[in-house]
């Protein structure tokens, strides 16, 4: 089932369409609040949050364009909007896996850790950008539309977060 | 001559001869691989009950039991009476009663959870968990 299948079969209230979205989707969406909103606490609220959007308002979403894009927007002005009402929380909370083993833990907890400490040096709209194409794959195109910003900006955001990530994650190039 | 215009070719992915052998498009196109591969190093899977509890929330909708309202209206009336009289407490084991309400409300909220799991509409039932676990973390601040 493609994306557009899924997209009509929960028009149609079809939950195992559902269920394929939050299989396919579920975990990208999942990484960008995370990282969005800085703890994982709020991430789970936010993702509930959005996936009830989704099966909501599926009836909205226009067949012209991509799956991906509206479901991204969607967590992006979810994210925005719990960003205005609460200043973010501390940084790095327990971000690893529950089922990975104890040595996997610990190195995907140090992994995250340090990625988010990095992520938390760029300026909002670069964080935006940047996890937004991690996280989405989508174009800078569609990320420009998403953020309604014109593509070049789009572009230098990422541009600048990139270099910007550079030195904090200096280490994980070795 | 190396410049910003190079780095958004590298981003939009096209290709560019000349960048092979401009330094600072290397070094560019290296942050860029490291700064990827770090963001799906540490790319994350939602627990597996938030996404159960998300399929829940779609699920097909019988009728509303009596006993959802019932109990979540009294162990948010509990909640209520212990909140005032918690902050009231000058001594310093305020914190231990803390915990133990918290951790009472944490069970009588499995205890819903299992009594209406099988007879309760699911979407409802949620957005009373909802309120409860929202009460319970406003508990939580306090203690903290």
């Amino acid at each position: 089932m493609d994306d557009q299948q899924i997209a009509a079969g929960i028009r149609a209230r079809d939950s195992e369409a559902f269920r394929l979205l939050v299989e396919r989707h579920g975990p990208g969406l999942y990484s960008f609040l995370v990282y969005r909103l800085g703890n994982r606490t709020d991430a789970d609220d936010a993702y509930a949050e959005v996936m009830m959007k989704i099966w909501q308002n599926a009836g909205t979403y226009q067949e012209s364009g991509r799956l991906k894009a509206w479901l991204f927007t969607i967590a992006h002005r979810t994210a925005l909007d719990r960003l205005r009402k609460e200043a973010p929380v501390s940084l790095v909370e327990d971000v690893e896996s529950k089922e990975a083993g104890p040595e996997r833990q610990a190195e995907s907890r140090q992994v995250a850790e340090r990625f988010q400490k990095a992520l938390a040096g760029l300026p909002e709209e670069q964080r935006a950008v940047f996890l937004l194409r991690e996280y989405s794959g989508l174009s800078f195109a569609e990320i420009a539309a998403t953020l309604g910003c014109p593509l070049g900006t789009a572009l230098a955001r990422m541009r600048y977060a990139v270099l910007k990530l550079r030195r904090g994650l200096e280490e994980f190039h070795a | 001559m190396h410049d910003s215009s190079h780095e958004e070719r590298i981003l939009l992915g096209a290709p560019d001869a000349a960048a092979d052998s401009c330094p600072g498009c290397r070094e560019f196109r290296a942050a860029l691989q490291t700064a990827c591969d770090c963001a799906a190093r540490a790319a994350l899977k939602p627990p597996a009950w938030l996404d159960a509890r998300v399929l829940g929330r779609q699920a097909p909708r019988p009728r509303r039991s009596w006993l959802v309202p019932s109990l979540v209206s009294a162990v948010a009336a509990a909640a209520l009476l212990v909140l005032p009289s918690l902050r009231e407490q000058p001594n310093l084991n305020w914190r231990n009663g803390i915990e133990k309400d918290l951790a009472r409300m944490d069970a009588e909220l499995a205890g819903i959870s299992k009594e209406v799991a099988v007879q309760a509409e699911a979407e409802e039932f949620y957005q009373d968990l909802d309120h409860l676990e929202a009460m319970t973390k406003r508990l939580r601040k306090q203690e903290l």
